[in-house]
């Protein structure tokens, strides 16, 4: 970003922060501020649009359900709506700065939905944001019943799916490390189970989810592309509720309530796969193998006073796949593991004059790796090989909102994040030749932000203007970038707006995996002497459209995204950095690695559906995303991974009655680049082993004509499920069942080259992974 | 009760009807891969001293079409012309025998230092070319004896190779070659017995870039026995021959990018990897380089310091 452009939007900031200075000097004007919660649990509500009609002003209420508007002294109705809630207006008279806590009830009717959808679409100079409640993501059909908000946000148009059933995002041209996903604040550096197959979250312990994928805030920073920010529920304030889950692989428990009634609430959720005890009793004593994970979301949120809340969260969660067998005098073990810890603990604090303070500490951790264990039983001698990778965070952030002038929200605040990298560790253990050696890989780098941001509202114009420092320092290296971003728009009429965004982001830390899903070869890496940061600049325009009378939200919007220093594999990169030639070289992740420029662009369409009996949505993309490195393709761009042309999904839940629902997906995608070589030939050395000179044939060597030259099978699959409940004496009954793939396409899920053994002829194998699978869960709630 | 139990017919039959569905799955499927036009590939090596130039021209086989068959299809009415930067032309002729193109240097020395380029015409193809320098060979490279250990019945010797004075910043890659010959006197019933043995110091080095590096040193080893049975055998090593091969940068890229190709085939933890060529409209390389052999007596060695 050059200086001039810098300079532009720092005085455009300006502008908007002194511009309503001088308006607000004309009167007198007071804060009206408050947390919006539900009224049967106590829960906040983040995300509820709070909406003044005689000034056409708004605000939304932030992760904590806290808002603050400044607005001339008088008279006002204020109007509080929400998804699935009824709508609240309350007639206040401002003379003084006012606190206004609000209790939502939830709506069974809907007839607050059409006003919910008009403003969502039309009173916010948010763009590129996907907010979807909670009801209709657990509502959506997935892989095997299980509830899966990663797999529902690949629905979402700009948004694509890696290979089939894997949980990786690519948002908009851009990869999968270049996704910032944050857990009640925490980062979350693997968001999947079992290769990807199954996401991290678990629905029952979710309150909100939302995905920016352009038009970013300036609170939001640290990656590329988008940003999936999921708070965790607070757990009822009020009453004792619990939900288990029965289903073909897993089992899950959520139980929540009052620690102190109105005071101290918790919520324990968990969830625990036992394919290996199903496999276990068919395994024969010697040899047995397994895969399970469990992951544990607890969260206790506790009321200081009206003005003060904490909360102490944690997520822990642990992949597991092994094999174990044994013969007379040896056993052996060996597996790969993944794990997640994260905890997190926050003190909210509203203080008089609608000022919101919120401070955060946060841990965060992820390692995957392998581990190789034998032990000779008559000896009593191991050999064990421990291989590991990882990356350990410290954070300590704090946001801080408040409104100074009439119609102005103004954000800022900052962040710390040590990060502590070990990548490629090993340790072995060889009793057998009495050897011990260790590889303690570590990198410790410092990321920081500083960020202010100002949200203006008035009649027909809205904008966020905001301005985010980014920060990062490692050994013998140091970047301070500005990074501006930027939202308008302009109501056309009441339900419909047009809107702009450009964004610029830095991103300091890399991910290198060649899959969508999660593997021990992946590894989280910083930005290095020889690796700079990536960075993007992303511009968007958009059309947003409430249709009243179908209660719909139609949305389009196009963007354009180039990116810098983006990494990719070099050709002939071995992902276990492990030289079979050589093996006693030590080859650095760098080597492996190469620096290029991306470029994306498309267009985007989604008709969104919140509520009602048939409730849903339609999102198309067109997207087009190439990449160029000078080492790869010498030097000509390609098409990037996973770039799809057209990505359609269809979501359709209809309620029959309160106690049948019925759900079905349907998604189509073209396929997707791969390389594979169309030509062979005999290679020729220009002398042979024993260095006789000449022309002496060789090998025989394939021949790509360009990397990703080769577009897969186009892909769809119409997935149902229907949901049968029953309330009961204590609680209700819930039987959840399902259908994957439900005509039974067989959908690639990855090639690869092999010879037919009649012709002789090599030919493209497909291999499916996921033919039709039926589902059948037993939830059970009281 | 009527409704519930249709309910639950339909349910048994949904989940009948999808396991059989599943249980007749072919979740793997060959697929034919599109016939695209073959390229042409050329293989030529350029080094001075050549006495003749050889040059394979063939067809790519497309893969899945004509690839069951194992041997490349030759071009054979092509126009092979080399022509050296002085503007001399040597136009190669086809020979259905060699299955390649040939023509002798009698005319036409190849020269270190001098650049070449290769034209190619075909009614069938756009007109391929390419072009190369031959490097000069590189003369300073030298065995030391380091250590030997004995192991009771054979004794190992340690040598290393230096390839020394290596100006930097200019294309130097290198393979090399090195081996020790010398005599073998056995003793058995019908008396003494004296033969040659060959052994490899090492078969042959890395590839080496030598771009960035001044001095680069391959470590080598051979052993000898020191009892045989039932002949008692005694081993002289004479000499210690090196080969050094200093190629162009073509030629290096074109042997290093199919050593990762080999790497990487059938291997999913390895990404793929593209061949080098540097012809254009074709595949394959035009190369040239250097080949100095210098032979170092063992004894001279071992007194060295």
């Amino acid at each position: 970003m050059g200086k001039k452009h810098f300079l532009i939007i720092l005085f455009l900031l300006w502008q908007c922060l002194f511009g309503a200075h001088l308006v607000a000097e004309q009167t007198s004007h007071y804060s009206l501020s408050g947390f919006v919660k539900d009224s049967l649990s106590g829960e906040s509500i983040p995300g509820a649009h709070v909406y003044i009609p005689d000034s056409q002003t708004g605000v939304v209420t932030n992760n904590y359900g806290f808002y603050s508007i400044m607005l001339p002294e008088g008279e006002h109705t204020v109007r509080f709506s929400f998804v699935g809630y009824r709508e609240k207006e309350a007639v206040i008279s401002l003379n003084s700065n006012k606190r206004l806590d609000v209790p939502m009830v939830l709506s069974i009717e809907l007839e607050t939905v059409e006003v919910t959808a008009r403003q969502s679409v039309a009173k916010s100079p948010y763009m590129g944001m996907i907010e979807l409640p909670m009801s209709q993501i657990t509502s959506t059909s997935s892989l095997l019943g299980e509830r899966d908000i990663m797999k529902v946000f690949q629905l979402m148009p700009g948004v694509q799916g890696g290979s089939e059933g894997t949980g990786g995002l690519f948002v908009r041209g851009g990869g999968n490390d270049q996704n910032l996903i944050i857990l009640d604040d925490a980062i979350v550096y693997n968001a999947n189970h079992l290769f990807g197959f199954f996401s991290l979250f678990n629905g029952d312990a979710i309150k909100d989810v939302k995905l920016v994928k352009g038009g970013f805030p300036a609170r939001y920073g640290g990656r590329l592309s988008s940003v999936m920010d999921i708070t965790m529920r607070d757990g009822d304030m009020q009453n004792y509720k619990g939900e288990i889950g029965l289903g073909i692989i897993s089992s899950r428990f959520t139980a929540e309530g009052p620690l102190k009634k109105g005071q101290t609430s918790f919520l324990l959720s968990g969830r625990r796969t036992y394919l290996d005890q199903l496999v276990t009793p068919f395994l024969p004593e010697e040899e047995k193998m397994g895969y399970y994970f469990y992951d544990l979301n607890a969260k206790v949120n506790h009321k200081i006073n009206d003005n003060q809340r904490l909360y102490v969260s944690g997520f822990f969660g642990d992949d597991s796949f092994y094999t174990r067998y044994s013969e007379p005098g040896e056993q052996n073990r060996n597996g790969l593991r993944w794990n997640n810890a994260l905890v997190s603990l926050r003190m909210a604090s509203a203080f008089p004059g609608g000022f919101f303070m919120n401070n955060t500490l946060l841990f965060s951790q992820y390692k995957t790796g392998f581990f190789y264990e034998r032990i000779n039983t008559r000896e009593d001698q191991k050999y064990i090989l421990d291989y590991y990778t990882g990356i350990r965070d410290y954070t300590l952030k704090t946001d801080m909102i408040f409104s100074p002038f009439p119609f102005h929200t103004v954000r800022f605040g900052g962040q710390g994040i040590y990060h502590h990298f070990s990548p490629g560790s090993f340790e072995i253990t060889n009793e057998f030749a009495n050897e011990q050696e260790n590889k303690k890989a570590s990198i410790h780098t410092f990321e920081g932000g500083a960020y202010i941001e100002n949200e203006f509202q008035k009649g027909k114009w809205m904008y966020n203007a905001g301005l985010r420092l980014s920060m990062y320092h490692t050994s013998g290296r140091g970047y301070v970038r500005p990074e501006p971003r930027f939202m308008a728009g302009y109501n056309l009429t009441d339900n419909q707006s047009l809107k702009a965004s450009y964004s610029h982001m830095n991103q300091y830390i890399h991910l290198l995996s060649n899959t969508s899903g999660a593997l021990p070869t992946d590894l989280w890496l910083p930005v290095s002497g020889n690796l700079p940061a990536q960075s993007s600049n992303q511009i968007s325009l958009g059309w947003h459209y409430g249709l009243k009378k179908h209660q719909l939200e139609l949305t389009v919007e196009s963007f354009y995204k180039t990116s810098d220093n983006v990494l990719t594999y070099r050709d002939g990169a071995n992902f276990f950095f492990f030289d079979d030639q050589n093996p006693d070289a030590d080859i650095e992740w760098e080597d492996n690695v190469t620096v290029g420029q991306s470029q994306a662009y498309g267009f985007e369409f989604l008709l969104h559906k919140r509520k009602g009996k048939v409730n849903g949505w339609l999102a198309y993309t067109w997207s087009k995303a190439d990449v160029q490195f000078a080492e790869i393709n010498q030097g000509e761009s390609y098409p990037a991974n996973f770039d799809r042309r057209h990505d359609l999904a269809l979501v359709l839940n209809y309620e029959f009655s309160p106690r049948i629902q019925f759900s079905m997906t349907w998604v189509y995608m073209t396929g997707y680049p791969i390389t594979i070589p169309y030509h062979t030939s005999y290679s020729f050395k220009p002398w042979d082993f024993d260095a006789h000179t000449g022309l002496n044939q060789f090998v025989q060597v394939d021949y790509f004509q360009n990397r990703n030259n080769f577009q897969t099978q186009n892909y769809h699959r119409l997935d149902i499920s229907a949901s049968f409940s029953k309330p009961l004496k204590y609680g209700t009954r819930i039987w959840e069942i399902g259908l994957y793939n439900a005509y039974n396409r067989m959908n690639p899920f990855s090639y690869d080259m092999a010879t037919d053994f009649v012709t002789k002829k090599r030919v493209l194998r497909k291999n499916t992974l996921f033919p039709i699978i039926p589902s059948i869960s037993y939830v059970r709630k009281f | 009760m009527r409704i519930i139990r249709i309910k639950r017919k339909f349910v048994i039959a949904t989940f009948l009807f999808a396991a059989s569905f599943f249980a007749c799955s072919t979740l793997v499927e060959d697929m034919e891969l599109p016939f695209l036009t073959p390229p042409v590939i050329v293989h030529a090596y350029l080094y001075p001293g050549m006495t003749e130039i050889n040059l394979v021209l063939h067809q790519a086989r497309v893969i899945g079409h004509d690839d069951s068959h194992y041997s490349d299809d030759p071009v054979r009415d092509a126009n092979v012309v080399i022509i050296s930067e002085y503007g001399d032309s040597l136009l190669l002729e086809y020979s259905d025998q060699r299955r390649q193109y040939n023509a002798s240097t009698e005319h036409f020395p190849v020269t270190a230092g001098e650049s070449y380029f290769l034209l190619i015409t075909h009614p069938d193809f756009d007109d391929v070319k390419s072009n190369t320098t031959i490097p000069f060979g590189h003369k300073s490279f030298y065995p030391v004896f380091i250590d030997s250990i004995d192991h009771g019945y054979r004794r190992e010797f340690f040598v290393d190779c230096y390839i020394d004075s290596i100006s930097l910043s200019s294309e130097n890659y290198f393979q090399f070659f090195a081996e020790v010959n010398g005599t073998v006197t056995c003793w058995g019933e019908e008396g003494a017995n004296e033969d040659v043995f060959n052994r490899d110091l090492f078969d042959f080095s890395p590839l080496i870039d030598a771009t960035i590096e001044s001095r680069i040193t391959q470590t080598g080893k051979f052993s000898l026995p020191k009892r045989t049975f039932p002949d008692t055998c005694n081993f002289f090593p004479q000499t210690i021959d090196l080969k050094l091969f200093s190629m162009d940068f073509h030629s290096y890229q074109y042997l290093e990018s199919i050593e990762e190709f080999l790497d990487a085939s059938d291997n999913p933890f390895v990404q793929p990897q593209t061949v080098y060529t540097n012809i254009t409209n074709g595949y394959g390389v035009f190369g040239g380089y250097s080949l100095v052999e210098r032979s170092f007596l063992w004894d001279e060695l071992l007194a060295e310091p």
